[in-house]
C-alpha cells in the first residue's frame, strides 16, 4: 500500500491555504513525504507536519485578499459609478437618503434624549456616595403609593452623630417666596438647607467660605444669576435681601447656578436655622413631622450596606411609636433620583423609566423601517444595475469584491444622510426639548464620544442595510444578465415583500394606536366630572398678608358684575392631594380609613358647580361651620351610611366633626384613578389659590380688573390659570404620549410608502411589455391599474391581519392605566387597516396609472 | 512601487531556476540548493522566495501534467524572464566590479 501523509495536517493545509497556492504546496509536500517515507516513515510524517506548519504564513491565508482587491483604482471606479448613480435617479437618491436621514435624526434626537436623563446628578464629583433617605409606610397609600420622600426633623442629625458608616448627612425643604431688595422684588424658589449642604453635594462656590455660608442662621447663598438679577456685578457679598417682607437674611456666598441636570434646582439656598417649623420641630416634634428630605455622603458601598441594616434599629430606637402606621427607612443613591416616579412628594423634574424604554424602542423601529427601505429601493434600483454588475464579473470582479462595492455605497449613502440629519437634529431638539422640559444641548465637536459614535452608527445602518442588496446583486449571473433577461423572477423578490408587509404592519399598530388615543382623551373631556371647568379663573396665592385681608379682597371682586362667585381654597377639585385619616366615634385609632382632604371657604360648591345630594354648603348664616365637614358619596358609603343618613352623624380624625353636606362623587383625581373619598372642611383661612367664576362676556376685561385689584393687595406676580389649564396639566404624560404616537405614526407611514413606491415602480418597470401586450389586446386603463395594484394591497393586507392582535393588545395594556376607559372597537380596527389601505393603493397609483396610460407602441418598440 | 531588489537568499533561488532551466519545480529547486549549499533548506523558504519572485516577474510559472505520484498535485514549474536574466546580470556584474577594485593582495601561506 502506499504511503499516505498524516490526514489531519493534510486537512490543515487544505483548510487554511489559499486555492490559489494549495496545488503547488501540497504537490511539494507530498512529493518530499513521498521520497523520505522510504528512508523513514515516522520522520516522514514529522517532516510533513513541521512543513505544513511552516506554510502558515498570512500571505497563504485564505481571507487575506486585500492586496488584489484593494486597489486604488478600483476604489475610484466604485466612487464613481456611486456618484454617477445617485445623479443619474435623483428621485431614487432624495427618497434613499431622506429616509434614512428622517430615521437618523430621529435616532440621533432620542439617544441624546436618553443620554440626557441618564446624566441626572452625575455632575456631582463624588455622585456615587451621596444617597438620599426615604420612608415606607406598609399599608398606608397615598396616591397610590406607600413610598415618602419626606422624613422627619431629626433624622439627618441622628445618623450623622450616632452612625460612623455616614460621612455626611444633610436636611433640607423646598419653599418658596418672594423677596425684596430696596424697591425691587423678585419671586423666587430655592431651598433651606443646613451648613452640610454644600459639603455633600458638588455646587460651584464662585465667592464666599463653604465651612461659613449657611452656618449663620440669617445666612442667604445665592446662585449667580439670582446675585446677578438683584445686585448687578456689585459684590453681593454682606448685602441684605428681605424674604417674604419678613426676615432679612446677609449673602454669605454665590454658588454657580445648578446645571440642568440636576434634580436639586434652586436660586437660593436659606439656612434651615432660620426656619420657624424647624426649630418648632426640632423642639417638640423631632419624629412626628415629616416634612424634609435627607442626604447622605457615604465613602462606599459597603458602607451603604452596612448602614442600611442598621436603619430598622434606629427606628426602634430613636422613633416613638405611630398608632397610624409603621415605618421603615431606606437609602437610595442620588443618581436614582431623576428617573424614581413612585415617591410621593419627592423634589426635582422626574423623568419616567417607562418614556425611555418607549423611546429607544420607537428610535430602533424607525430606524430599522428607514434600513428596510433602502433594502427595497437599492433591490428595486438593482434592475438598472445588473448590466453593470454583469459587466464587472465579466471583466474579472470577484463576489466579495462587489458585496464590498454595494455595501460600501450604502455607508456612502448612510454618511450623507448623517450630514442631512446633523442639520435636522440641530433645528429639531431645541423644539424636542421643550415639549419634553429639558434643555437637551448637542455640539458634536466639544463632546469626543460623539464623532467615533456617530460613524460607527453609519457603519451598522450602512451595512444592515447594504447587506442583502449586496448579496443579492453579487449572486446575478453575467451571462444572463447581459443577455437582457432580467433579473430576479419574482420569487427572487419574496423577501421585498415581507419587509413590505412588515412596514405596514408596523404602520397599522401605529394608526390604530393613535385612533384609540385620541378617542380616550375626548372620552375623557367629555366625560362629566361631576365639576364645572368652564369660565373658572384661577389664580395661585403665596402671599400670606394676602390671606389675611381675603374677606375684604373677595367683595371688592364681588363688585365687578361678570363676576359670578369667588372661593378661596388649598385644593382644586382637579386634584386633590392632601389627606388624612378618619372613623367612627366608636372606633379606635387604627379602625379608621384614608381620606383625601380638600380645605374650602364658603363658596367652594357653588363656584365649582358641584352637586350636593343631602344636607347644606357651608354658609355664613351658620356659626361654628369649623366644626362641620362635608363629605362625597363614596365616603359615606365607606361609613355605612345612604347620604341622606350621612348628614348630622360625627366622624372624627382628631376631634369629633358633624357632617353637615354630602356632594355628588366628582373626579377629583385623575381618570388613572377611581373615585375616592373625600372631605371638604373649612381652612381656617389658609389657602393657595383664589377660584373666580366669571360671565362669558368680556373675559379679557374681567380679568383685567381682577388684576388690577389684586396690585392693590398683593406685590406678587399675578399668576393665573383656567380651570380646563389645570385639568390638562393632569394629563400631560399621556398627552405627550399621544402627540408621540401621532408624530411617529407619520413618520412610519412616510418611510412604509416610499419602499412601497420603489417596489412599485421596480414591478412595473418589469412589467412594461405585459402591460402594452394587455392595452394592445383591448384592456382599459382602470383594469390595468387594479392588476398592478391588486398585488401590492394584498402586501397590505397581510400587513393588517399580522397587526390587529397586535395593536389591540399593546392598546389594551395602555388603557389598563386609566380607570375610566373606552374599548378598543372593532371599527378602529377596521378604520386602522382601511388608512393604511388607501395609503397604498395612492402610493402605487402614482406609478401605475403612470404606467398605464403609455401608448403600447412605446413600451413594445425597444430593441 | 517597492524597487525590485533581490535578496541573498532569493537570487541563490533565481540561479537555481535559471539553471534548471525548464526542469525548475519547488522540490527540485530545494535538493539542488541543497546540495549546492551544503545546507538544510525548509521548502517554505522556497515558496515564499518563489512567490516574491513571481509578483516582482522575475520568473513566470505554468503548470505541468497531473501524474499519480504527488497525491494527484501537478508540479508548478518557473522559468526566468528576461527582467529576472537582466536582475542576475546586473547583480553580477555589479559584484565582478567591485571585486575587481580589490587590490590584489596575497595572503601569505
Amino acid at each position: 500500500m502506499k504511503p499516505h501523509p498524516p490526514k489531519w495536517a493534510l486537512l490543515f493545509l487544505r483548510w487554511f491555504c489559499k486555492p490559489d497556492y494549495l496545488e503547488e504546496i501540497e504537490g511539494n509536500l507530498t512529493e518530499l513525504f513521498e521520497q523520505q517515507t522510504i528512508k523513514s516513515p515516522v520522520k516522514a510524517k514529522l517532516q510533513f507536519c513541521w512543513n505544513v506548519i511552516r506554510h502558515l504564513r498570512w500571505e497563504y491565508l485564505r481571507g487575506f485578499a486585500f492586496r488584489s482587491s484593494f486597489s486604488r483604482g478600483m476604489t475610484f471606479s466604485y466612487l464613481k459609478t456611486a456618484w454617477r448613480g445617485l445623479i443619474k435617479q435623483r428621485l431614487y437618491s432624495t427618497i434613499n437618503i431622506g429616509g434614512l436621514a428622517l430615521g437618523l435624526t430621529c435616532f440621533i434626537t432620542i439617544f441624546l434624549y436618553i443620554r440626557h436623563e441618564l446624566s441626572f446628578d452625575r455632575f456631582h464629583s463624588n455622585a456615587e456616595n451621596i444617597y438620599r433617605v426615604y420612608q415606607h409606610n406598609p399599608g398606608y397609600a397615598y396616591l397610590e403609593s406607600e413610598y415618602y420622600a419626606f422624613t422627619p426633623a431629626a433624622l439627618a442629625l441622628t445618623l450623622r452623630d450616632e452612625f460612623p458608616e455616614v460621612s455626611s448627612a444633610t436636611i433640607t425643604s423646598e419653599t418658596n417666596g418672594l423677596f425684596s431688595v430696596g424697591d425691587a422684588f423678585f419671586y423666587e424658589s430655592g431651598y433651606w438647607a443646613d451648613n452640610h449642604f454644600l459639603r455633600v453635594f458638588d455646587f460651584e462656590l464662585l465667592i464666599g467660605n463653604e465651612e461659613r455660608a449657611l452656618e449663620l442662621e440669617s445666612g442667604i447663598v445665592l446662585t449667580r444669576s439670582l446675585a446677578t438679577k438683584m445686585f448687578g456685578d456689585k459684590d453681593p457679598i454682606g448685602e441684605i435681601v428681605t424674604y417674604r417682607n419678613r426676615w432679612e437674611f446677609e449673602v454669605t456666598a454665590v454658588v454657580q447656578d445648578p446645571p440642568t441636570n440636576s434634580s436639586l434646582q434652586f436660586s437660593f439656598l436659606l439656612s434651615m436655622l432660620a426656619n420657624g417649623q424647624f426649630q418648632r420641630d426640632m423642639r417638640e416634634d423631632q419624629w412626628g413631622n415629616n416634612d424634609y428630605y435627607t442626604f447622605l455622603e457615604i465613602e462606599n458601598l459597603d458602607r451603604a450596606s452596612a448602614l442600611q441594616k442598621q436603619l430598622p434599629a434606629l427606628v426602634s430606637t430613636y422613633v416613638p411609636p405611630n398608632p397610624y402606621f409603621e415605618r421603615v427607612y431606606h437609602i437610595q443613591p442620588l443618581t436614582e433620583l431623576h428617573l424614581e416616579s413612585n415617591f410621593n412628594f419627592d423634589l426635582g423634574l422626574k423623568g419616567s423609566k417607562q418614556y425611555l424604554v418607549l423611546f429607544s424602542m420607537i428610535a430602533i423601529v424607525v430606524l430599522l423601517l428607514a434600513c428596510i427601505n433602502y433594502m427595497n429601493l437599492a433591490i428595486a434600483r438593482s434592475i438598472r444595475r445588473a448590466k453593470e454588475v454583469g459587466l464587472r464579473k465579466v471583466i474579472g470582479a470577484v463576489r466579495h469584491q462587489l458585496v464590498f462595492q454595494f455595501i460600501g455605497e450604502s455607508i456612502l449613502i448612510s454618511l450623507l444622510a448623517l450630514l442631512m440629519a446633523l442639520v435636522l437634529t440641530h433645528f429639531l431638539l431645541p423644539v424636542f426639548g421643550l415639549w419634553l422640559d429639558r434643555s437637551i444641548t448637542f455640539n458634536i465637536f466639544t463632546d469626543p464620544y460623539l464623532i467615533p459614535g456617530l460613524l460607527a452608527l453609519v457603519a451598522i445602518v450602512g451595512i444592515i442595510s447594504g447587506s442583502y442588496p449586496a448579496f443579492f446583486m453579487s449572486k446575478l449571473i453575467p451571462a444572463e444578465v447581459l443577455k437582457g433577461k432580467l433579473v430576479g423572477s419574482p420569487k427572487g423578490f419574496k423577501i421585498q415583500k415581507w419587509l413590505v408587509t412588515l412596514q405596514y404592519a408596523t404602520s397599522i399598530v401605529l394608526i390604530i394606536g393613535s385612533i384609540v388615543i385620541y378617542q380616550q382623551f375626548q372620552f375623557i373631556k367629555g366625560k362629566d366630572l361631576g365639576y364645572e371647568m368652564d369660565r373658572v379663573l384661577v389664580i395661585s396665592v403665596f402671599d400670606r398678608e394676602l390671606m389675611k385681608k381675603a374677606d375684604e379682597f373677595k367683595n371688592e371682586v364681588l363688585t365687578n358684575s361678570n363676576v359670578l362667585s369667588i372661593t378661596t381654597t388649598a385644593e382644586l377639585p382637579t386634584n386633590v392631594t392632601s389627606g388624612t385619616t378618619i372613623r367612627h366615634l366608636g372606633q379606635s385609632k387604627g379602625e379608621g380609613f384614608n381620606i383625601y382632604r380638600a380645605r374650602v371657604d364658603y363658596g367652594y360648591i357653588d363656584v365649582f358647580g358641584i352637586e350636593l345630594l343631602a344636607g347644606r354648603d357651608f354658609s355664613l348664616d351658620f356659626t361654628g361651620e369649623d366644626e362641620n365637614y362635608i363629605i362625597n358619596e363614596s365616603a359615606a358609603k365607606e361609613l355605612g351610611w345612604s347620604p341622606s343618613e350621612a348628614v348630622g352623624n360625627q366622624i372624627r380624625a382628631h376631634e369629633p366633626k358633624t357632617v353637615i353636606g354630602v356632594v355628588k362623587d366628582f373626579h377629583s383625581h385623575s381618570m388613572h384613578m377611581e373615585i375616592q373619598p373625600l372631605l371638604l372642611m373649612m381652612s381656617g383661612g389658609y389657602f393657595t389659590y383664589i377660584a373666580i367664576k366669571i360671565k362669558g362676556e368680556d373675559m379679557p376685561e374681567t380679568i383685567a380688573s381682577v388684576e388690577k385689584v389684586f396690585k392693590q393687595y398683593s406685590p406678587y406676580p399675578f399668576d393665573y390659570k383656567f380651570l380646563d389649564q389645570e385639568f390638562d396639566q393632569l394629563y400631560k404624560a399621556d398627552l405627550k404620549v399621544g402627540e408621540m404616537f401621532a408624530v411617529f405614526t407619520t413618520l412610519a407611514i412616510v418611510i412604509a410608502s416610499l419602499g412601497l413606491f420603489g417596489l412599485a415602480a421596480f414591478t412595473v418597470g418589469q412589467r412594461t411589455k405585459e402591460i402594452g401586450i394587455r392595452k394592445v389586446l383591448g384592456a382599459s386603463v382602470s383594469g390595468i391599474v387594479s392588476i398592478l395594484a391588486r398585488d401590492f394591497l394584498k402586501l397590505v393586507a397581510f400587513g393588517f391581519i399580522v397587526a390587529i392582535p397586535l395593536a389591540i393588545y399593546t392598546m389594551n395594556l395602555w388603557l389598563q392605566g386609566f380607570a375610566y376607559r373606552i374599548n378598543v372597537e372593532w371599527w378602529v380596527v377596521a378604520l386602522g387597516g382601511l388608512a393604511a389601505m388607501v395609503v397604498a393603493f395612492l402610493t402605487v397609483s402614482l406609478q401605475t396609472i403612470k404606467a398605464a396610460v403609455v401608448n403600447p407602441v412605446i413600451s413594445l418598440k425597444d430593441e | 512601487m517597492k524597487s525590485n531588489s533581490l535578496g541573498e537568499f532569493e537570487e541563490l533561488v533565481l540561479l537555481m531556476v535559471a539553471a534548471l532551466h525548464d526542469e525548475a519545480y519547488g522540490v527540485a529547486i530545494l535538493q539542488n540548493l541543497e546540495e549546492k549549499v551544503g545546507k538544510k533548506v525548509n521548502i517554505s523558504a522556497i515558496h515564499v522566495a518563489l512567490k516574491r519572485l513571481e509578483t516582482k516577474s522575475f520568473v513566470k510559472s505554468r503548470y505541468g501534467g497531473i501524474t499519480t505520484s504527488r497525491g494527484g498535485r501537478r508540479k508548478k514549474f518557473y522559468v526566468i524572464t528576461a527582467t529576472g536574466k537582466a536582475a542576475l546580470d546586473a547583480q553580477y556584474s555589479l559584484r565582478t566590479s567591485i571585486y575587481q577594485q580589490i587590490p590584489n593582495i596575497s595572503f601569505g601561506r
